[in-house]
């Protein structure tokens, strides 16, 4: 899948494009791995375009967002669709993930906490 | 208008777009609300990812098989393979209130799937795996 990479000033936004499933989401765990890499930990993921999650895709945030804990990195999600929301909810993600409405409010989470 | 879909792949991956693009179609021909579209696809590639991972040998020639039917309420739709015999309903469910340090990394496919369906039977017959998912229309 493709991964789109923007940065706005100390945050990196990833925009994955279609679904994320059991044969994508690779492209988007490369994608986050290579940002970690490069220590650009104060990451938004914004999910405007992506159609919907499977659990393949749930396993790439849980991951991201357990990497960043112990990396004292920031993870925002932003403009997810009900569909997504109901997803995350089922699975007990919607407690523990940063989800923001839409981008800009992202961006000023990740920058308020440093 | 086509209410009844039969899609068989090999055992790879890659396959598995070749069941969207059908699906797809199938959903839309059928006009099938993107709710239900979703909750299906998703269902769909927690079953055969899981069967191509861990159900079949790698790399050998076997084949699922995904038959769908559309009946007056439900959208019905059965998986037949040939892997080990598997039955996601003797899984127990995850513990989903974890913490994100205490969750495990996987597990959830099956929990998605019972979630998503509004109901799923397994059978083996004559040596197969027979997973059935049901989804109302309304």
């Amino acid at each position: 899948m493709e991964v789109k990479k923007t940065k706005e000033g100390s945050v990196t936004i990833l925009q994955p494009i279609g679904r994320i499933d059991s044969n994508t989401a690779t492209d988007l765990e490369n994608a986050l791995l290579n940002l970690l890499e490069n220590q650009e930990n104060k990451i938004v993921i914004n999910l405007d375009s992506v159609d919907y999650i499977s659990s393949a895709g749930l396993r790439i945030f849980l991951m991201a967002g357990k990497k960043l804990k112990t990396l004292d990195g920031s993870f925002v999600l932003a403009n997810m669709n009900e569909h997504i929301k109901e997803v995350f909810d089922i699975s007990g993600f919607t407690p523990i993930f940063n989800i923001a409405p839409d981008n800009a409010s992202a961006i000023k989470e990740i920058t308020a906490n440093g | 208008m086509s209410r009844q879909l039969s899609v068989s792949i090999r055992n790879k991956h890659s396959e598995i777009q070749k069941i969207w693009e059908e699906f797809e179609s199938f959903a839309k021909e059928n006009q099938m609300a993107n709710d239900i579209r979703r909750n299906t696809q998703i269902a769909l590639d927690e079953i055969i990812s899981n069967t191509i991972e861990y159900g079949y040998e790698k790399y050998s020639d076997d084949k699922i098989k995904v038959n769908f039917l559309i009946d007056q309420t439900n959208l019905v739709i059965e998986i037949i393979d040939n892997a080990k015999h598997y039955n996601i309903l003797e899984r127990d469910d995850p513990d989903i209130s974890k913490s994100i340090e205490e969750k495990p990394i996987g597990g959830l496919g099956v929990h998605l799937v019972k979630s998503l369906m509004n109901e799923v039977k397994y059978d083996c017959i004559n040596g197969k795996n027979h997973l059935t998912l049901i989804k109302q229309l309304n």
